[in-house]
């Protein structure tokens, strides 16, 4: 379509690695990263790319930002093909990719954007003053870290210089892998709000990668779950969530679980997990039920029958997290 | 893409903050010409008599040792400021950055050693001219400068070779530091600049003309032992220029096919 941003179609990729194995000889291993993987990114969305270790998460990025050639199928950023019009793709993107390191540690942050800057073929004085902008943007003006090496950069302070180089030249698509990872709450909330701003006020397009779900249900409009190197579902959070089996979670906290009341509970047709036992000394028992609101009353009478006291009840929603176990683990 | 003078700038920046901001890096450049001849000559003089080595060469052992040092200082920098650098953006994870910047590989690595080329003119300056001046006098001061600026044309002309042997290493071999613990020493017997190509075996000497820089070294060889010749210098002078060109070709190569690899493996972040 006219108004995507990002298109990938089929991307197939198998890292071929050798392993010594004695003197002389090597083993080849081949690893299927990317089976055959598709999706769009419509212009000024941000969407998450999800998925467990080894998913296929960072090799997809690092073929969208022209780092790593696919074995076949076709991707595209703004209509520029990654593969034969790499300087083109280039020119458009702005990546972030590890979070702890990637810049020279003997340079002050305001010098190594210069640097990057000067490689991007950006002319100095807009440069400058480009630079000071970002600096600000990120906050680390008012860390005082503009003018200090980086290599005395708190995590924080890294991730935040690298978001201010991925947006050095204001490119349209940002590809953002995992750009919260290891920072503490203050430093990643300022990475989120600030994806968020950016595709809101500025319309940027960002495909954005990370483990922790309650930051993409924050900043992403879309998310794409990736497993073992295929898409396995893609929506809003919303929507993925409405694709879970209609089965929620009833909880409950009581002070003791006698013998026999799981095989009871069992025997309205309910699932019940094996209970936990939280640090204020209560037992946490979960059970599975299609409709919660008609089993309470049965659930409850069995468990007071039993002279046994029901600290907290509570029923939970599905979350993103439930989404992702679901979907990773039906592939596995 | 970035304007080469740009790049430059930014080169020079990342250079002189690893220089300037370890001040005992510097005080090590300064001495290190000193350094090496001083552990020369104890060796040589151990082993033989300064008058043979004056007689035979031409010139005193000191001032052909210190010349010769700060001669393989400016030369092997631009070698190992070519060679180090994709090892060191690797473990810096720099590189991804660089590759997926629209500068071409090959015009980075022109604008990489050219801070290291004015770097030496003034180490040359400071280190060599001392000594040049205590054995020529006042014709020492051109003397040095001679030396320094056909170090400096050394170093230039060495670039193509530099970029196309140290990238089509680790092209076929992977970023290592061991195809520069292998290269060094070999360009250093080659250049022929602790031991002057005039006195080597035929065949060695055939070989080492094959390297642009050994023609410098030996130009600047002949004007401090006093046998340089307008016609020769001339001769080996172009030689060493026209060798760069011919390298050119095999820079480009090698910068396109290590850039194709590093894509084919995907870049480390």
């Amino acid at each position: 379509m006219a108004n995507d941003a990002i298109v990938a179609e089929k991307l197939v990729k198998r890292y071929i690695t050798k392993k010594r194995v004695g003197l002389f000889r090597n083993l080849t291993e081949r690893v299927d990263a990317l089976r055959g993987v598709s999706f769009r990114v419509r212009a000024g969305e941000v969407v998450g790319l999800l998925g467990p270790n080894g998913a296929g998460k960072t090799t997809t990025i690092k073929i969208l930002s022209t780092l790593l050639l696919p074995d076949s199928g076709h991707a595209s950023v703004l209509g520029h093909d990654v593969v034969r019009e790499a300087q083109s793709v280039r020119r458009v993107i702005g990546i972030m990719l590890t979070v702890e390191k990637g810049f020279y540690g003997r340079l002050t942050g305001r010098e190594n954007l210069v640097y990057f800057g000067s490689l991007y073929g950006m002319e100095m004085g807009e440069l400058r003053r480009r630079v000071d902008y970002l600096l600000d943007l990120v906050g680390l003006k008012e860390l005082g870290g503009s003018d200090r090496l980086y290599e005395e950069y708190s995590l924080g302070m890294k991730a935040r210089l690298a978001l201010a180089r991925a947006l050095l030249k204001d490119p349209p698509v940002l590809l953002l892998d995992e750009p919260t990872l290891g920072l503490d709450p203050p430093s990643a909330r300022r990475i989120r709000t600030l994806v968020r701003d950016l595709a809101t006020r500025d319309g940027k397009t960002v495909l954005y990668t990370s483990h922790n779900m309650f930051e993409v249900e924050f900043v992403c409009d879309r998310v794409i779950l990736i497993n073992r190197g295929e898409v396995v579902a893609e929506g809003t959070p919303e929507e993925l969530k409405s694709k879970l089996p209609k089965v929620r979670t009833l909880e409950l906290h009581l002070e003791r679980v006698p013998e026999g009341l799981a095989d009871e509970i069992r025997s309205y047709g309910l699932e019940v997990r094996e209970p936990m036992q939280t640090p204020e000394g209560l037992f946490v028992l979960r059970v599975l039920a299609r409709r919660p609101e008609e089993v309470l009353d049965d659930l409850v009478r069995v468990v007071t029958s039993r002279g046994v006291e029901i600290a907290r009840l509570k029923i939970e929603e599905p979350t993103l997290e439930d989404v992702f176990v679901y979907f990773t683990e039906r592939g596995a | 893409m970035g304007s080469l003078v740009d790049l430059v700038r930014a080169e020079m920046m990342l250079v002189y903050a690893d220089l300037f901001r370890r001040k005992s890096v510097i005080a090590v450049y300064l001495a290190w010409p000193y350094m090496t001849t001083a552990f020369i000559l104890m060796i040589g003089y151990a082993a033989g008599s300064p008058q043979a080595f004056a007689e035979r060469v031409g010139v005193e052992a000191p001032l052909f040792m210190v010349v010769g040092s700060y001669l393989l200082f400016s030369t092997m920098a631009v070698v190992d400021d070519i060679m180090w650098r994709p090892i060191y953006d690797e473990s810096s994870g720099t590189l991804p950055y660089i590759v997926s910047s629209p500068t071409k590989a090959a015009v980075h690595y022109i604008s990489m050693p050219i801070p290291r080329f004015l770097f030496a003119l003034v180490l040359g300056a400071a280190a060599l001219l001392p000594l040049l001046i205590v054995y020529r006098g006042i014709e020492g001061v051109l003397l040095g400068a001679v030396v320094v600026l056909l170090s400096v044309a050394s170093a230039i002309v060495f670039v193509p070779l530099a970029t196309a042997l140290g990238l089509g290493l680790y092209t076929l071999g992977g970023e290592s530091w061991r195809a520069i613990g292998f290269l060094r020493p070999l360009l250093l017997m080659l250049m022929g600049v602790y031991y002057p190509r005039w006195l080597m075996s035929f065949p060695l000497y055939v070989v080492s003309s094959l390297l642009p820089p050994a023609h410098c070294v030996e130009v600047v060889q002949r004007v401090v032992t006093g046998l340089a010749e307008a016609r020769a210098v001339t001769v080996s002078l172009s030689l060493a220029l026209a060798l760069a060109v011919v390298y050119g070709p095999g820079m480009l190569r090698a910068s396109r096919a290590w850039e194709l690899k590093k894509l084919r493996e995907g870049v480390k972040t």
